[in-house]
């Protein structure tokens, strides 16, 4: 069974702040797991992916849409790094999570 | 293969109450054999997800080869759970092209994302909704248009949305599904007021998509229904079920008394709480104040006896559902039990000859039997 990681690391390479006005949510159909610190996701394609680290917690404070601002905002009250909350640092993992098809953002470049 | 231990046993029941009030302290495994023998004890009671998360907390220690053991097993338990759940969004959609379909989501999914404190506490191995009686048959098409096979043929015609508790059904990825009519078999799955499920439905959110299962009152007695009428001896993953309803501040035991003389169920209700209550241990004292005073008649206790020693075969406790029936569907029912179709009968590698032999050897005395 492949298995798609995606996790901490991944950078995007084009910056764009107007994202950060734009509300993220889950894409539809997909279906997941916590399992040993890690999240199993399952969508419409058939990949199996998981999440870690910061990417996974994101993932997590999505059961609602959220800016990047309230993003942050749920991360902190999770109890993240600082470090984890920081807004280039979360605008840049929701893009990798964009660009993996995992979350959406209408209006934005690239969603 | 691994072979009874019981103190293996012992600490795999400790394990089905985990986390519930009034639960005994997990222990650990003497030795690393001991260790691999509960994972594999867990996992063949789906109480992988209990195990896990209790060796995550510091609450059972295992050696390292343990811990492997477990690692993957309960990893491949969540992905084959997250494959059985996309299927189910997409059978909905067809559900949704072929015109609807009026289902809950029961049992497995439902229990995992509803009632456990996280979904991967609970795992399960196919699906089971309940579909409502009149869009049964075309629940049935729907999923063999899509290439899924139901092991045997229909008994007689309409057999299924007029009499069976359920239609088992099996895609070429290996997914089961299971179309209840009901919930349970015999008199007491005819004696279920099916339209106050729907009624009284609550849901769940699956990958974006809101589904409909039963209320929390209609999952307790499901779950007492389950775990004394599913299985001649019940397992212990829906003891942990129910031990989980009965020990909930949210399920008043007087508004599932109401609901359960509805169904006129006390009998299946006082043997799954007693037995419950006594295997795991755990703390429901109002349930079990009721259990140990509640008066059950000796009639009602054959019904359940029967019928749980029988259980899905055709026999005498599916006979005792012939009184709960309308005059008019009594002989159409006996008609289906007592003279299967050539289909059915063909689909179980049976004759008609078979099947009359197969009777006439259960009503010889044992050293008269043809061997």
């Amino acid at each position: 069974m492949p298995v798609r990681c995606v996790g901490e690391g991944n950078q995007v390479t084009a910056s764009d702040p107007g994202r950060t006005r734009h509300t993220h949510h889950r894409a539809d159909g997909y279906v997941s797991r916590w399992v040993d610190g890690r999240l199993l996701l399952l969508g419409p394609d058939g990949v199996h992916r998981q999440l870690a680290g910061s990417a996974a917690a994101m993932w997590s404070v999505l059961d609602q849409p959220g800016t990047v601002t309230q993003v942050r905002d749920r991360l902190a009250a999770l109890g993240a790094a600082p470090a984890a909350t920081a807004p280039a640092f979360v605008a840049e993992a929701l893009a990798a999570l964009r660009a993996e098809g995992l979350v959406v953002a209408p209006g934005s470049r690239g969603s | 293969m691994t072979t009874f231990d019981p103190e293996i046993e012992s600490r795999v029941v400790d394990l089905a109450a985990w986390s519930l009030p009034g639960a005994r302290p997990l222990r650990s495994p003497v030795d690393a054999d001991h260790a691999n023998a509960l994972v594999q004890r867990a996992d063949a009671h789906r109480l992988l997800g209990p195990l896990a998360v209790a060796v995550q907390q510091g609450e059972v220690h295992l050696p390292d080869e343990a811990l492997d053991l477990l690692a993957a097993r309960h990893e491949a338990a969540m992905w084959w759970c997250l494959v059985l759940e996309r299927r189910l969004l997409e059978v909905r959609a067809l559900f949704e092209a072929a015109g609807g379909v009026d289902h809950l989501v029961i049992k497995g999914s439902a229990i995992a994302h509803l009632d456990e404190g996280d979904p991967s506490l609970r795992s399960f191995a196919d699906l089971d909704l309940l579909v409502r009686a009149e869009h049964l048959e075309r629940a049935v098409a729907v999923l063999a248009a899509d290439g899924a096979e139901r092991p045997w043929a229909e008994r007689r015609p309409h057999y299924d949305r007029r009499f069976a508790k359920s239609v088992t059904l099996a895609g070429p990825d290996g997914v089961e599904f299971d179309l209840h009519r009901s919930l349970c078999d015999g008199a007491h799955g005819f004696r279920i007021p099916l339209d106050r499920l729907f009624a009284d439905q609550v849901s769940f959110v699956l990958g974006g998509v809101e589904v409909g299962a039963l209320s929390g009152t209609h999952r307790l007695l499901h779950a007492a229904y389950h775990a004394v009428l599913g299985s001649p001896a019940p397992k212990l993953m829906s003891l942990r079920d129910l031990g989980g309803y009965l020990t909930r501040d949210d399920l008043p035991i007087d508004e599932i008394l109401a609901e359960v003389a509805c169904w006129r169920g006390e009998a299946v209700l006082a043997v799954a709480v007693r037995e419950t209550l006594d295997v795991l241990g755990v703390s429901a004292p109002a349930w079990r104040r009721w259990a140990d005073e509640v008066e059950i008649p000796v009639g009602e206790l054959v019904i359940v006896d029967r019928q749980r020693a029988e259980g899905s075969t055709p026999g005498r406790a599916k006979l005792d559902g012939l009184p709960e029936l309308p005059w008019r569907d009594r002989v159409a029912y006996t008609f289906a039990l007592t003279v299967p179709s050539r289909a059915h009968l063909r689909s179980r590698g049976l004759g008609p000859v078979d099947i009359y032999a197969r009777r006439l050897r259960q009503r010889l005395p044992r050293r008269a039997r043809p061997t």
